[in-house]
């Protein structure tokens, strides 16, 4: 058990996370192409979910610190983990054997996709080129991805948005808004 | 009687026009901090701290509460118009807020909301007024057991949000507990799930996730079903504001909410976030209809309105009476207290009475001055039902962006903002109720702390040996399973009405 525990607190932290992503990835493979294709995003997230557990449950025996009077660190995690464990247990036997409702239609999961692509850029943005032009290009591009027909308003929008955030957070609350490694190695 | 003409005394001397002036400017500024997500009614007085200096104690006091008492009805208005709760009791106000705002009810829900706040605030004050040493009493006798068993009772109300699946409520609930335990271990300072990370060795902080999960999760979703010219209803039609009638009509729902709100405030970190859960779970159950709930009842938005501003005045009760905070903005006024050379507890009473009746007083006249306000601003805020969605959306981003940034000034927060907003879709697209993440997130480290402690203190079997805690149990227990049973109860006899 020893060795276990100082697997899960070094290389585990890694490796156990990853085996349950690739479980997930896998049974939605799996139910994609078989005969629960109706099922498969749900399948998908309910084994994500006793994944969840059974990494939380098992990265609990890397904790290190000292016991006192039978309450220990792990105890709650444990219990929580044990718990979501087995009720995610339950739903995806009922999703295996089709007593859950089939999954709901697919939307525009492009734009939500591109959506969450966009934000992501912002947030890889945000360090080099600083808040300002990055939320102004952010709230532009986004209303544009929306299908926003009017260009011109939306730009002032923009502008708007950026001029705000600098008056209310940057001067009023004081909150220092990254002004980006870019022009901070510029001078500016 | 000596409580009765003090209190007259201190109404009479906040009266001139620089205490108004004064009480009216905290009040805006109390609104203000509210609505933005990011700036929580604590960040908002302890900004306003440095400004006091130069005032006298009282009239210090009687800023920072009128920004407190404000603080909790600000949160409501993006809560209600974006589904981006300002403040985290403010959360239990979108669950119907934004559905009736969706319904092109914004100004009904609005409305609703300033009564209910402006009522809960009444009650909270008086209560506090009149019962504020005997309740201190009360919350004092409470030991970890009790409130462990208080945090599992707070649970309890998940079997009602769910919508009919029980199951699904419980795992996103049990989700939201373990979310909970990441980072130091609260009792023996042992890292938990944190990966090495730094930023997570204080856990997730809370605005973020909240903002993320329920608020771009929503976006996400609406932009998936992406039909935005059939969702501008507000666009057509006039406003309408709730009548007396539909006020009158939720009397009783206002009035159980800030009672319990009151009760709950009094207990140190039991705060405004639990008591709104609760009297949003007993309204459900409650109400003749409680299948509306979440789809944009009104009593939904005054149960957590209601009780999230009458628990101001219960918090101000063990700050006043005995010196402890009963939330992190009581704390920061508490701070506020001590600048001034004036010390919380008993002899606060005794000492300084004329600081105390000018306290009461000035949450009585802040009330009247956040009603006021409340119904000219509302007018204001519905027109953000009205902005097309194509461009209210990215400000959303924009907003919840900027406002996880403001909490603690790094980049991080706003990368959970975002990370816990693609959970939260996921799971709402699945079904999952979102409520019971939130509600575990916020009741986790009560139920760990205590549970923890009582078990130190008196073994495994803690908190089954003392009579409050195994009584809250039991109604925790019940009130788990009756909703459950009446459920499948309804079912089976619809089923049955089916064969038929």
């Amino acid at each position: 058990m020893d060795r276990f525990s100082s697997w899960v607190a070094g290389q585990g932290q890694v490796v156990l996370p990853l085996i349950g992503a690739s479980i997930t990835l896998l049974s939605w493979v799996l139910a994609r192409t078989g005969s629960m294709r109706k099922y498969a995003g749900r399948i998908a997230v309910d084994t994500g979910l006793v994944c969840i557990g059974l990494v939380a449950y098992a990265l609990t025996y890397g904790f290190r610190g000292m016991r006192f009077a039978g309450a220990s660190a792990e105890m709650v995690p444990r219990l929580w983990a044990g718990l979501l464990v087995v009720l995610a247990l339950v739903r995806l036997l009922r999703a295996w054997t089709g007593r859950e409702d089939p999954d709901p239609e697919v939307g525009r999961v492009d734009k939500v996709l591109l959506l969450m692509a966009l934000l992501a850029a912002k947030i890889v943005c945000i360090p080099w080129v600083g808040y300002y032009i990055t939320a102004g290009l952010f709230v532009f591009a986004c209303g544009l991805l929306l299908g926003y027909p009017h260009r011109a308003r939306l730009a002032l929008v923009s502008a708007i948005w950026v001029a705000f955030s600098y008056l209310v957070f940057y001067r009023l609350l004081t909150v220092p808004l990254p002004t980006g490694q870019l022009f901070a190695g510029l001078g500016w | 009687m000596d409580s009765l003409i003090g209190l007259f005394q201190a109404a009479r001397d906040l009266m001139g026009l620089q205490p108004l002036l004064l009480i009216t400017f905290g009040v805006i500024v109390g609104i203000l901090a509210g609505a933005m997500p990011g700036v929580s009614p604590s960040m908002g007085v302890a900004l306003m701290v440095p400004f006091t200096y130069a005032m006298s104690p009282s009239l210090a006091l009687v800023y920072l509460a009128a920004i407190y008492l404000a603080a909790n009805y600000g949160g409501a208005i993006t809560a209600i118009m974006i589904n981006t709760p300002g403040t985290p009791s403010a959360v239990v106000t979108a669950f119907d807020g934004y559905p009736l705002s969706a319904q092109g009810r914004a100004s009904e829900a609005l409305g609703m909301a300033l009564i209910a706040s402006f009522l809960g605030g009444a009650i909270g004050t008086i209560v506090l007024m009149l019962f504020a040493g005997p309740l201190a009493n009360i919350a004092l006798k409470f030991w970890p057991a009790e409130y462990f068993s208080l945090s599992v009772l707070g649970l309890s109300t998940i079997a009602s949000m769910g919508g009919g699946n029980a199951l699904k409520s419980v795992i996103t609930a049990g989700l939201g507990l373990l979310v909970c335990t990441v980072g130091m271990d609260p009792v023996l300072g042992v890292s938990r799930f944190t990966f090495g990370n730094v930023h997570l060795f204080d856990g997730f902080e809370f605005i973020p996730m909240l903002i993320g999960m329920l608020a771009l999760s929503e976006v996400f979703m609406e932009v998936e079903r992406f039909d935005f010219r059939a969702q501008r209803v507000s666009d057509t039609g006039k406003a309408k504001w709730p009548s007396i009638a539909d006020y009158w009509r939720l009397r009783m729902s206002m009035i159980r909410s800030s009672l319990i709100g009151t009760i709950v405030g009094i207990f140190p970190g039991a705060g405004a976030t639990i008591a709104a859960f609760i009297s949003y779970d007993v309204e459900k159950r409650l109400s003749k209809t409680p299948e509306k709930f979440g789809k944009g009842a009104p009593e939904g938005v005054v149960a957590g309105e209601a009780a999230n501003s009458a628990s101001v005045g219960g918090a101000l009760v063990p700050m006043l009476t005995l010196g402890i905070p009963g939330s992190a903005t009581a704390a920061v006024l508490m701070g506020a207290l001590m600048i001034h050379d004036l010390q919380p507890g008993p002899e606060l009473f005794t000492k300084n009475p004329e600081v105390v009746y000018r306290l009461f007083a000035a949450l009585l006249i802040g009330n009247v001055i956040m009603l006021i306000l409340g119904l000219g601003g509302s007018r204001l805020w519905i027109n953000v039902t009205r902005v097309r969605k194509e461009l209210l959306f990215p400000l959303i981003f924009a907003f919840a962006m900027i406002g996880s940034y403001a909490v603690n000034s790094n980049m991080w927060d706003v990368m959970v903002c975002v990370g816990f907003g693609i959970v939260g879709y996921i799971l709402k697209r699945n079904g999952y109720p979102l409520p019971p993440f939130v509600l575990g997130m916020v009741l986790g480290n009560m139920a760990e702390q205590n549970l923890r402690r009582a078990i130190m203190m008196a073994g495994p079997t803690a908190i089954f040996q003392r009579p409050i805690s195994v009584a809250m149990l039991a109604v925790a227990a019940l009130s788990f399973l009756i909703p459950i049973m009446s459920a499948r109860k309804k079912r089976k006899a619809e089923q049955a009405g089916l064969d038929a």
